[in-house]
């Protein structure tokens, strides 16, 4: 009796944790990993062109790793979100969009849906771009090596000569 | 009892950490590009045009001026810095005693982009080069006829008194686009 009694309390203390921190621990977590792309330009030989408008990046250029953490009776999803900032310079004419090219690896009972398309990113506000999901009563469940693309659009001799960078930040949240 | 109160401080601090939004989870990559300056010039279409004055049919009456030549386009791609501008400017080879070559463009038209370049008024070309377009940013024009600025060239007497007869005189114009 006992024990049962010190199990449900462990429960409960995990799921307040998790529901009221939000937490990095084990109640959701997030991988980014892969590389940094740097855009490659097609040069222009003929006066009165423009750039190639927009370029794509390797279908597994990023890939994301993460964890949720269902409960009894609250819904095992985690969405994963992004945004970019600048690094230290960029040009919002320059439009950076996101999509998953796969699922990666999934436990069981995870699903994964949305973002098979490209969806253009915000500066500073994450924008939703897919969702975990697994409806196990208790369960920490699990993606990896989710596939993610990238295309940068609007490239164009109008955007003025620099260097831009800026970083993708992917969020993880209940 | 002190279990309860555990958990009570558990609730207190959970609702705390709620409170100030404690960071979610993420992690970043960074994409990178770098788009240098460009400058590109051309005339289009390719090849040369023949102009002639046609000789009077009746003492006393003056040449008669050839149609101006509006065949030559001008196309270009401009990448500059911020508030970067570049002009194009014109010259001819040789001058052609007693007659003036005029050049002016037409507002860019067709295809194309960005902070085109504003034409100046009608320039006579002389051996140096004079600006007849400015203000070109980040630009281009498209390419081939029908794209860019339409350029009129023309030629007329300016000093009867200079003119000399001529046959299958060749005169070569050079176009350049500068700045930064």
């Amino acid at each position: 009796m006992k024990k049962v009694e010190n199990t449900v309390s462990a429960l409960l203390l995990v799921m307040l944790v998790c529901i009221g921190s939000q937490s990095k621990s084990w109640c959701q977590s997030l991988t980014v990993s892969g590389s940094n792309w740097t855009v490659p330009l097609t040069y222009i030989t003929e006066a009165g062109k423009d750039y190639v408008n927009s370029q794509e990046s390797a279908t597994n250029q990023i890939l994301l790793s993460g964890s949720g953490t269902a409960f009894l009776w609250i819904d095992g999803t985690v969405k994963i979100s992004a945004h970019y900032t600048a690094d230290p310079k960029w040009n919002n004419n320059l439009l950076i969009a996101v999509k998953r090219t796969g699922n990666g690896t999934l436990n069981s009972g995870t699903t994964i849906s949305g973002n098979t398309n490209y969806i253009n990113i915000l500066n500073g506000s994450d924008l939703e771009l897919f969702t975990v999901h697994n409806g196990c009563g208790f369960c920490t469940y699990t993606f990896s090596n989710t596939p993610m693309q990238l295309q940068l659009s609007g490239i164009s001799v109008t955007v003025p000569s620099d260097a831009y960078s800026a970083k993708i930040v992917f969020t993880i949240s209940y | 009892m002190k279990r309860g109160l555990n958990l009570f401080l558990i609730i207190c601090s959970q609702f705390i950490m709620i409170f100030y939004g404690l960071a979610q989870t993420s992690g970043s990559k960074n994409i990178s590009i770098t788009l240098p300056t460009v400058v590109l010039l051309d005339v289009e279409p390719a090849g040369t045009i023949s102009m002639s004055f046609t000789a009077p049919t009746e003492a006393g009456l003056p040449l008669t001026n050839p149609t101006p030549n509006t065949t030559k386009w001008l196309n270009y791609t401009s990448a500059v810095t911020t508030g970067g501008s570049r002009t194009i400017s014109a010259k001819v080879s040789e001058l052609i005693p007693g007659v003036d070559i005029k050049l002016k463009a037409s507002a860019a038209s067709g295809a194309g982009g960005g902070t085109r370049g504003t034409p100046g008024a009608e320039i006579i070309l002389t051996t140096s080069s004079t600006v007849f377009i400015s203000g070109v940013g980040g630009a281009f024009t498209g390419t081939g006829a029908n794209n860019g600025h339409q350029l009129t060239i023309s030629l007329v007497p300016n000093n009867y008194a200079n003119l000399m007869s001529q046959t299958n005189k060749q005169i070569q114009i050079t176009y350049t686009i500068s700045g930064t």
